[in-house]
């Protein structure tokens, strides 16, 4: 036999405790710095997490903070019928009462266009192709265009005040048309502008 | 405790190293722990080879064909490198070796197979001396001497590399032994290992040396000494070079076959060294990850409580805004769009008080047509592609107005047929004024400047027929200028 290999195999034993040592030393170690890089992944997951769920928590203090502060506006608003389905039948109907209740003579023709969605950044939405679309819940907005003959300036602002007061919608005056003027009155083109903004059908979280 | 077997050439001493001194033992003792072999025979030898410059295995089958060819007879050999010539290639690639040998193996086996415990090794004293005059301040070509009882042994360093070595049979009288170096250097001078006669060799000389300096200095021998043992001379000479042997220097001769059982348990020591470090070490780098896994599971305890509370407090407010019964962000845009759409909106009622106010002054003019409407940003009032120029002039007020939401308001004005010229560019200059003067307008089509800056007209129906129109814009807003504009009637 070689010396080499006699030499070896003599000291066989002390280079089995050798081996053993480095084996479970080695296995040991790294199986301590696998658990300890686990855990270091693990918690700052849930670092992030938590930095999450406080952002969330502060959003939705401040959603709180928003209802709290503008409920009784929305309960108004609600009331006053910006909020929900658009009553377009009650709109057009409300105009001819106000209009014969403040008007004699003369006469009256409406147009209530189609509801347009409020076309702004904030309510389109990107479909799965990358196609703009308009968000559902998006508000909506509907020109009511009205015509009157012989009506003078003062009924007709009258008018528009009693038809604010009364109708169920809030509109704003977009455009309006005041001239051909004979002894009945003037011509008057106007056009209402209402705004209905959908209701969700359920809170977050409720 | 260590053992040290030395053999020269008549003799077999024993001795043992105990407590810092040696104690040379009986002859019929037997040694009880390993043993550090050293010969002094005459069948030492020392040769300086060149080789060419050959790598790995060439190199070692070349050393290797140079010992069996000096040394064929005996096992009891090795090459050593000595400091080479020629820089970092000389170092990676040397080319001078030292061949040492013994030639003796008859008597080493012998005596090593008498051994009761495993061999260390065996240093021939040569190689053992030769260290001694390598030392730091020895001379670079030096004469290393030990004289023995009736020999002396010679080893001749040539530049810090021994070349020769001798023992010689030599009565122990100073002048004789000095003639065997002056002998020696001779012999060195005429194998041209040395210049001739070019100059004055240091001896080292491992005796008493008062009775050397008289014959050395006559033969242009120069005694130098080890400054560590000129202070304090040993009792043996050769004890030195004993407690050298026991550090197992360079030069080791015994082939591996004698050294198994020193090699294994050097080898077995080291291993359990070697394990335990490795253990501790590992124990060590255990025991700093484990405190990190403790502090990181009590990290991610209060990160996990912190969650559970801040989880609990969006339940809590999500409950509180599910009482509600309606989502924030309907609140939240239906009052934003109420206040932006609607509310900001001036009424068409302000900017009709605000003509009559501007008519006012002449009660005779009378509106034939008024046309109102919202702009949306963006969008050029009037149909011009431009303001005028008088207002492009006033950058405060044209450019913040370019993207907000305006009023456009045009109206025609009637003036009645009885008024003359100058009454009728009167009654246009006071409307213009007025107009002007209210705060925030912008006149964008002027009638009095239309007409001022064009035909002067008259007679028939042509002064009435001509068109006088103004168009202006007005805040469409007013959150942010408030009633801007809105004069009380």
């Amino acid at each position: 036999m070689k010396p080499y290999r006699l030499i070896f195999q003599r000291s066989r034993r002390s280079l089995n405790i050798l081996a053993i040592s480095i084996f479970v030393s080695l296995t040991l170690a790294i199986g301590s710095i696998y658990l300890r890089d686990s855990l270091k992944t693990s918690i700052a997951n849930d670092e992030a997490q938590l930095a999450a769920r406080r952002s969330i928590l502060t959003t939705k203090k401040l959603d709180l903070q928003t209802i709290q502060t503008h409920i009784a506006k929305f309960q108004s608003l609600k009331q006053q019928g910006l909020v929900g389905s658009a009553d377009r039948e009650g709109w057009v109907e409300q105009l001819t009462a106000n209009r014969i209740q403040r008007i004699s003579g003369g006469t009256l023709a409406y147009t209530l266009k189609p509801a347009q969605a409020l076309s702004n950044a904030a309510t389109l939405e990107f479909d799965p192709t990358g196609t703009t679309v308009v968000n559902p819940d998006a508000p909506t907005t509907h020109d009511l265009e009205f015509q009157l003959k012989g009506i003078h300036e003062a009924e007709l602002l009258d008018m528009l005040q009693d038809y604010r007061n009364s109708v169920h919608g809030r509109f704003r005056v977009q455009s309006c048309r005041l001239g051909d003027a004979n002894q009945d009155g003037l011509l008057v083109q106007c056009t209402l502008r209402f705004f209905t903004v959908p209701e969700a059908k359920k809170a977050p979280g409720v | 405790m260590k053992y040290l077997l030395y053999l020269n050439r008549t003799e077999r001493e024993l001795w043992r190293k105990d407590g810092g001194a040696w104690q040379r033992l009986s002859g019929q003792s037997e040694a009880k722990g390993l043993i550090w072999a050293v010969t002094d025979f005459a069948e030492e030898s020392i040769a300086e080879i060149k080789a060419p410059r050959l790598f790995g295995r060439d190199r070692s089958s070349f050393i290797a064909r140079q010992l069996s060819n000096r040394h064929p007879d005996t096992p009891f050999r090795t090459s050593i490198t000595p400091d080479q010539d020629g820089g970092l290639l000389g170092e990676i690639v040397p080319t001078r070796f030292i061949l040492l040998g013994i030639d003796a193996a008859e008597r080493l086996n012998t005596e090593l197979d008498e051994a009761t415990h495993p061999v260390a090794g065996v240093w021939p004293v040569s190689m053992l001396l030769a260290l001694l005059g390598q030392e730091r301040g020895m001379p670079a070509d030096l004469f290393v001497v030990l004289p023995g009882p009736g020999t002396l042994r010679i080893v001749f360093l040539k530049n810090r590399t021994p070349v020769l070595t001798r023992l010689t049979l030599t009565p122990n009288q100073a002048n004789a032994q000095v003639e065997e170096v002056i002998r020696t250097l001779r012999h060195l001078e005429n194998t041209q290992v040395v210049p001739r006669g070019q100059q004055d060799y240091s001896v080292l000389l491992l005796a008493d040396p008062i009775e050397f300096e008289q014959p050395m200095a006559a033969a242009r021998l120069k005694l130098v000494g080890l400054p560590r043992l000129n202070a304090n001379p040993p009792e043996d000479w050769r004890f030195p070079l004993f407690d050298l042997a026991l550090r197992s220097p360079a030069g080791q001769v015994a082939p591996l076959e004698r050294r198994i059982e020193y090699l294994s348990t050097r080898l077995g020591k080291t291993a359990l060294i070697l394990a335990v470090a490795i253990a501790v070490a590992g124990l060590a780098a255990i025991g700093s990850n484990l405190l990190r896994i403790v502090d990181i599971s009590g990290e991610s305890h209060t990160v996990t409580k912190a969650t559970d509370e801040v989880n609990s407090k969006i339940a809590g407010v999500d409950a509180e805004i599910g009482r509600f019964g309606v989502a924030p962000d309907t609140v939240r845009g239906a009052a934003a769009l109420d206040e932006e759409e609607i509310a900001s909106v001036p009424g068409l009622d302000q900017h009709l008080r605000l003509i009559a106010s501007a008519l006012a002054g002449d009660p005779n003019l009378r509106l034939t047509e008024l046309q109102w409407r919202l702009l949306a940003p963006g969008i050029v009032p009037c149909g011009t592609g431009a303001p005028p120029a008088e207002l492009a002039m006033r950058d405060e007020t044209v450019a913040p107005q370019g993207d907000q939401r305006k009023v456009e308001v045009s109206f025609d004005l009637a003036v009645p047929k009885n008024y003359g010229p100058r009454d009728r560019a009167q009654a246009l200059r006071m409307v213009s004024k007025a107009l002007s003067a209210i705060e925030g307008l912008m006149l964008w089509q002027d009638a009095n400047k239309d007409v001022a800056s064009g035909s002067l007209q008259g007679g028939g129906a042509a002064g009435s027929s001509t068109k006088l129109s103004w168009c202006l814009t007005l805040p469409g807003t007013t959150s942010k200028t408030g009633n801007a504009g809105v004069a009380p009637l």
